[in-house]
């Protein structure tokens, strides 16, 4: 029930996650630099959800698209169907308002920021070390403030020209890794809206 | 004895007096502030319920400290940026608790762990509701959140809270924090240390508020605050600036008065003496016998400047007549300053036994300091002052033109006049009328509402009191089941014995029904199911009240009262619901309105306070009929009767409305025209010449510091001044004009 507690403890605090203009960070620019942007994507992904007390993986695929305008909407297909969408501080579960504890606002930005450039936002709540070679990169960011660190240990992420993987440790040790595929622009069509 | 040696021992007497006087506020004073700035310290004990008074207290603690900041511009981020500014900004002054939000981390730790072991008995009564109609349809939709990428922390609880049940019986407990409406906002609540809301620290916030509010314009966006915090710093900056403002002004007033009319700095020094004695006196004698009194009782305190330097006036301008000789200085005024003292001591006495704690203070402040005031003209003002060096006629402008018949006709016809005013004159019994709200404040709590949502403040709540514990669980979830509002009372943490055991029945019925099963299919969990089957099997061990204590709550959660062997109580905040709107309210659920009740005896009281007027100038009138004949006291009590109808009848014509505050300022018109009276009717007609410069004198600096407080953006003393201020002219006019003197 610790854990129940530390989440609960995310009521009180506003997750410091908007996208504006910070000092810069060069691991930041150099990524910036070998990306590909857009305005809107979408693609598919495969979400494992390692559980401390589980020996197998608890595991969903699905669809996902992002814009600015519309902001995120992650479709999960398998095993059990359902829509969330974030859009600013409105975060929806299949048309309902929940109260986003910081996870799904904090997904939204880091996917927002590959997608469309502005990455130095998460130099705001993170510490930000990594890696980037010729066809890839790893990046790893650890939670500024002490209690999004009481949740999160750290965030990986991997990619090439588009973010690819992203995976989250958490305090207990269960990891979320989230592995993004088929990632294409939105072309000739209205960015998909916020049902 | 000669009079060099009375007057001598007089002085010494003087000097004993004010030792005494030391030795008492020595042993007397007391340790903790001596200085109170909250409204209710000025107000009478209502006579509420011990359970009512109780839930009073919490219910007004619950925010008591704390501020919510708003950001608003065009851009969240940019919003945030200055948020976390502020924030800083507010943490390094020392104002801001910069742990607040760990400390409240830690208490839901707390909590969360005393309530672990009866996780089985605790549900949402949302949850028990589609468990009850709809359970496989509520697994699905639990198990559809643990898949999407906002089930992380739902899934970390799952071996011990299967269902999610306890986790979201945690969830809404908790208090609902502000919901940004308008995008580009950011929000905050920072809680104020408590050794910071002192008086001493306020002043010091409410600057910081405008700076930050400047702040904000200069990097283009929008910052508002609320809280009780500000409201009372804004309280406290503004009192204090009036209280140097209106005794610095009333004593440079007088200081120049004195200068010009009387030429001598020694009449200046003892009048600045005689008025320090008084206000210091009054002051030690009313800390010492209360221990503590308010911050506007020192600022009507203020104004015993003027009435204090009454005597020392009376006893200079007599000064100035050709006859007068140091030895015999004091008997010629001291008749007239001993009925003085003793009518306004009477009256201000008379305050002193109202059971309203504002009005005793100023009763006993203004009684004590007034004798101390005599006791210094007469002890050592003939010990000390010489007189002016050279004799000077007072002009004949300063002597009075003898009554006539038409002058009573004209005053009968002035009052014809006032009655009207007087008929229109309605009572305005609304303690939210004694205090100002700053424009800036009052923007700030309307773009608040609209940015977040908020409901209007409303200080209303709801009271439940049952005969036990349990009984009272029950009242209250009776309540909340009847009523579909956001309510939220200790049943938040503690539901009572038999909804805890329809919980663990409910899920006992899903694990025999086989929909369990299948949804530990689903997840992968079937290995739990045995330890949880055994978890709704064992003994029951019903969670209560008595369970938490000793606890430390979270913010905005709990709601006990407490019992006693008459029973139970515990209160429910109204979150913005109308109470009309509430339905099935029993008659052991009670709307408290403290607002409300506060009006009600504000009303009684005023009625209580002109019942006062009455009787004080009835008993003064009876005083000085057996003193000096019914004759000249009528005479006399005339002026404080007609001064005071004529204020209220201007009031009337004015303002309409009229509240205590009015009345308790005709109380010190009575005070301060009954000297004029008398003084008028008992000085020898060659010195009245004297007696006008006195009253005059008196006058004036009255009104330049009574009017000084009408000036007060505190309603409470701007209305409080003008009354007095209004008294005082028709009080000078009538001692003028309308006084039967003596031709002795």
């Amino acid at each position: 029930m610790k854990l129940t507690a530390r989440f609960l403890v995310l009521f009180f605090i506003v997750v410091t996650c908007a996208v504006g203009a910070s000092e810069e960070n060069p691991l930041l620019q150099k990524l910036a630099e070998r990306l590909e942007f857009h305005q809107s994507v979408e693609g598919d992904f495969r979400q494992e959800k390692y559980l401390y007390f589980m020996q197998r993986p608890m595991v969903s695929t699905g669809t996902f698209s992002m814009s600015r305008r519309n902001g995120l909407r992650w479709q999960v297909i398998e095993p059990v169907a359902s829509l969330m969408t974030v859009q600013g501080h409105a975060v929806m579960l299949d048309g309902s308002p929940v109260k986003d504890q910081g996870v799904g606002q904090l997904m939204a930005m880091i996917m927002l920021g590959f997608m469309d450039g502005d990455l130095l936002g998460l130099d705001r709540s993170f510490s930000v070390s990594g890696d980037i070679s010729a066809d890839h990169w790893q990046l790893s960011l650890i939670p500024d403030t002490l209690l999004l660190r009481s949740v999160l240990q750290r965030i990986e992420l991997r990619g090439d020209r588009y973010l690819r993987q992203i995976e989250v440790i958490e305090e207990s040790m269960t990891r979320t890794r989230i592995n993004f595929s088929d990632v294409r622009e939105i072309q000739a069509k209205e960015g998909v809206g916020v049902e | 004895m000669s009079s060099d040696t009375s007057t001598r021992r007089g002085a010494w007497l003087w000097l004993f007096g004010v030792l005494c006087l030391l030795l008492v506020a020595g042993l007397r004073w007391p340790e903790d502030s001596w200085l109170a700035t909250d409204i209710r310290g000025l107000l009478p004990e209502a006579p509420s319920s011990v359970w009512e008074k109780a839930a009073s207290e919490m219910a007004s603690a619950r925010y008591e400290g704390q501020l919510l900041l708003v950001v608003r511009s065009d851009d969240r981020g940019q919003s945030q940026v200055f948020l976390d500014s502020a924030v800083s900004q507010l943490v390094a002054a020392g104002y801001a608790d910069p742990d607040f939000g760990q400390v409240q981390a830690d208490r839901w730790n707390v909590l969360s762990k005393k309530l672990d072991p009866y996780r089985i008995s605790l549900l949402t009564a949302a949850d028990r509701a589609r468990l009850q109609s709809a359970p496989e349809e509520y697994l699905r939709d639990f198990q559809r959140l643990l898949y999407s990428p906002l089930g992380g922390s739902w899934l970390n609880t799952l071996p011990t809270d299967l269902l999610g049940l306890y986790r979201k019986f945690l969830v809404f407990a908790a208090p609902t924090p502000p919901q940004v409406i308008e995008p580009g906002t950011a929000v905050e609540v920072v809680q104020i240390l408590p050794d910071k809301l002192g008086l001493d620290q306020l002043p010091a916030l409410y600057e910081l508020y405008l700076d930050l509010g400047l702040q904000a314009r200069s990097q283009g966006v929008i910052f508002h605050s609320l809280g009780a915090p500000l409201y009372t710093a804004y309280g406290v900056t503004t009192g204090r600036q009036e209280m140097y403002t209106i005794g610095l002004v009333s004593l440079l007033a007088l200081t120049l008065l004195l200068l010009w009319f009387l030429r001598s700095p020694q009449a200046l020094m003892l009048s600045l003496v005689c008025v320090a004695a008084g206000v210091a006196g009054g002051l030690v004698f009313a800390v010492s016998v209360l221990q503590q009194i308010h911050l506007l009782t020192l600022v009507f305190g203020a104004t015993l400047i003027g009435i204090a330097a009454d005597y020392a006036f009376h006893y200079f301008a007599h000064s100035l007549l050709p006859t007068w000789d140091r030895e015999q200085g004091l008997a010629s005024v001291l008749r007239g300053l001993t009925l003085s003292v003793l009518s306004s001591s009477l009256a201000f006495i008379a305050l002193a036994l109202l059971p309203f704690p504002g009005v005793r203070q100023i009763g006993i402040f203004m009684a004590s300091g007034l004798l101390c005031s005599y006791a210094t003209v007469c002890l050592l003002f003939p010990a000390l002052y010489r007189g002016v060096s050279s004799s000077r006629k007072l002009p004949d402008i300063l002597l009075p033109a003898q009554r006539t018949g038409r002058k009573f006709v004209f005053l009968v016809a002035v009052l014809a006049i006032a009655l009207p005013g007087i008929l229109l004159l309605h009572s305005r019994d609304d303690v939210r009328d004694f205090y100002a709200v700053p424009a800036q404040l009052a923007e700030d709590e309307k773009a608040i509402i609209e940015a977040l949502g908020l409901p209007a403040a409303d200080s209303r709540f709801l009271l439940l009191e049952a005969p036990d514990e349990d009984s009272l669980l029950r009242l209250e979830e009776k309540v909340l089941v009847a009523n579909e509002t956001p309510l939220r009372g200790i049943t938040s943490l503690v539901p009572s014995i038999e909804t805890q055991l329809e919980n663990i029945a409910l899920q006992q019925r899903l694990l025999t029904s086989g929909v369990l099963d299948s949804h530990l299919h689903a997840l992968g969990l079937d290995g739990f199911r045995e330890a949880y089957k055994e978890q709704l099997l064992s003994d029951f061990d019903p969670l209560t009240i008595a369970s938490l204590e000793g606890l430390t709550l979270p913010l905005g959660t709990g709601g006990f009262v407490g019992c006693d062997a008459t029973g139970c109580a515990s209160w429910m905040g109204l979150a913005g619901v109308k109470p009309e709107q509430l339905v099935a309210l029993e008659s052991s659920v009670t709307v408290v309105d403290q607002v409300g009740g506060i009006n009600r005896m504000l009303g009684r009281y005023r009625e209580g306070v002109a019942l006062m007027l009455v009787s004080g100038i009835l008993a003064v009138l009876i005083f000085l009929g057996v003193v000096l004949g019914w004759r000249r006291a009528l005479n006399i009590v005339l002026v404080p009767t007609v001064a005071s109808l004529l204020s209220l009848a201007v009031i009337g014509y004015t303002a309409g409305g009229y509240s205590i505050i009015n009345l308790l300022g005709l109380l010190l018109v009575i005070g301060v025209s009954l000297d004029y009276a008398i003084f008028r009717v008992l000085t020898p007609g060659p010195a009245q010449a004297a007696t006008s410069l006195a009253i005059s004198l008196s006058a004036m600096t009255s009104l330049l510091a009574f009017g000084m407080l009408a000036l007060s953006r505190t309603p409470v003393i701007s209305d409080f001044g003008q009354t007095i201020a209004l008294g005082l002219v028709f009080a000078l006019w009538l001692s003028w004009t309308q006084v039967e003197r003596s031709e002795a």
